[in-house]
This record gives structure tokens, sequence and C-alpha cells, in this order.
């Protein structure tokens, strides 16, 4: 796989619940962000991400499973602003978030 | 659960609460994609995913894609139109629990069929249900379990469903 994307390394092991990474406010509508946003887990462990309107933690039962080696891809305008993407894993995981202005990937 | 090869599509009208939307064949690593082809957002999580801490899909965005899934995708509708129809009582009630009691008569609104939220909106720990049963002793029986813990005396508000739909094709990277 091959995204066009800056990166960051979010976390490296979240075996409680946190924040990895805060989305930049916009000055528009709630759902205006204008970047793509990628989401990939560097393994070992499954991570689990949570971004809704109302999260404020990521858990094993609720929020959305990337695998080990896995991406969460989301594009165009599914971020909300000022949104901040919480993740938890069992063990060690490596988080990198992608973000650019059209995320494409092969 | 059936699983799906790749390619396959599914298309799923979720309920308020969490509805099972797709289990990716796990022969191989999967790619998978779920676009919103309704006219409402749809949120998408784990097993006990609220309308709280679902990831939001929205109606005429582009997919939510998923490289390397494995697991199970459950998916729920929004509720709208919150009118608080009671208060529960002083018990607190835990996840997969599937009846709570009110302090006074359940109201006639919250009959069987009902679509309802536990918790105060005010915070994060607010769920939707749907009724399945009352009694004349003032407790409510749901359709499903609780997804979430609950302190007692919250609120419990009548609710409107917005359902909505999403598409969910798999395939291989």
């Amino acid at each position: 796989m091959a995204i066009a994307a800056t990166w960051v390394v979010a976390g490296t092991s979240v075996t409680s619940s946190a924040a990895l990474y805060t989305v930049p406010s916009n000055t528009a509508s709630t759902y205006s962000y204008v970047r793509d946003l990628v989401i990939n887990n560097g393994g070992p462990s499954t991570l689990f991400v949570a971004l809704g309107t109302g999260a404020t933690a990521a858990s094993t039962a609720q929020s959305m499973q990337i695998p080990a080696g896995g991406s969460l891809i989301l594009s165009q305008c599914q971020v909300p602003n000022s949104g901040i993407i919480y993740g938890v894993s069992s063990g060690t995981s490596a988080t990198f978030i992608g973000y650019g202005s059209n995320v494409s990937y092969v | 659960m059936p699983n799906f090869p790749p390619g396959t599509p599914n298309i799923v009208n979720p309920a308020v609460t969490p509805t099972w939307a797709f289990t990716p064949n796990t022969a191989a690593t999967n790619t998978i994609r779920v676009l919103n082809t309704g006219r409402n957002v749809v949120y998408v999580g784990g097993s006990q995913l609220t309308q709280n801490n679902g990831l939001p899909v929205l109606p005429g965005g582009r997919p939510l894609e998923l490289t390397g899934f494995s697991g199970s995708l459950y998916a729920l509708s929004p509720v709208t139109g919150l009118t608080i129809a009671g208060t529960m009582s002083s018990s607190a009630v835990t996840v997969g629990t599937t009846a709570i009691t009110m302090t006074a008569t359940v109201p006639t609104s919250l009959a069987a069929g009902a679509v309802c939220v536990i918790g105060s909106t005010a915070g994060t720990g607010w769920e939707a249900q749907v009724v399945n049963s009352t009694t004349a002793s003032s407790q409510i029986t749901f359709a499903n379990p609780l997804v979430q813990d609950h302190v007692g005396s919250g609120v419990i508000y009548t609710a409107t469903a917005s359902y909505g739909q999403v598409q969910i094709v798999a395939g291989v990277l």
C-alpha cells in the first residue's frame, strides 16, 4: 500500500485508552475538515480507535478495530474538526496518523 | 453470522442498537469499504458501539475504508427528537442488563416497540434502546441488552429513530 500523506507517529503503546491525535480545528461547519486522514497500526497488537463526536475514550468492545498492519482511511469530510482520535490496544502497538489534502492509496 | 467472499456487498439498515453488519472472510486479509447509501448518518464500530462512540459514516460522502480488516463490524442508526419521559430508580445498571425500573409508572410513550434513550445526554454515557415490554411495577424490558453501564437515577428519554443504510463491500489486497 502506498499512501501520499504526511505521517506522524501518534502512539507506540496505548494499553490504556489515550488521545492519539487531535484534528486541527476549522472555522467552517463540523464536518468540513478538508483533509483526509489515515490511521495505520504498525502492530504487533490490534488497535481500537474511536473518533465519534461524543467519544471520550476507546475500548475493545465499542471502537473500530484495526489489526496489526491494517489502516483506517477517512476521506473527504469524514473527520470532524478538532476531533480527538482515541486509541487502545491489548499490548504494544505503533500508531501512525497520515494526513493530506487528497489521500489516495494503491 | 455469515461471512462473505471478496466483492460480495452487504446492505444493512441498522437498528438504533448495535446491528451486525459484516464479518470478512478470514481466509485472507481483507479491505472493506463502508458507503452510506441512505439519508442519515450511520455509526460503525464494535459490538457495543453507541451513537456516542461510533465512527460516523456520512450520507453522500466517500466510503470509509479499512485495510487489513479481520473482525466483525457493527452499525447503528441515529436517534432524534429526545423528550424526557422519566427517571430510573436509584439502582445502577450494568452492561448486559435487559431491564430497568423507573421511579414512577412507565408512561404510555414507552410502550413496547418505542425507541428510548437511557442516560443523560449531558454526558457521553447514553445509549438508545427499543422497549420490548413494560410492567405495572414500573419496569421496562429492552429488546437488546444494555451496552453501557449507567448510574442510578438517570434520565430516560423517548426518541425517534432516523434509520440509515450502509453498503459494505469487501475485497482482498
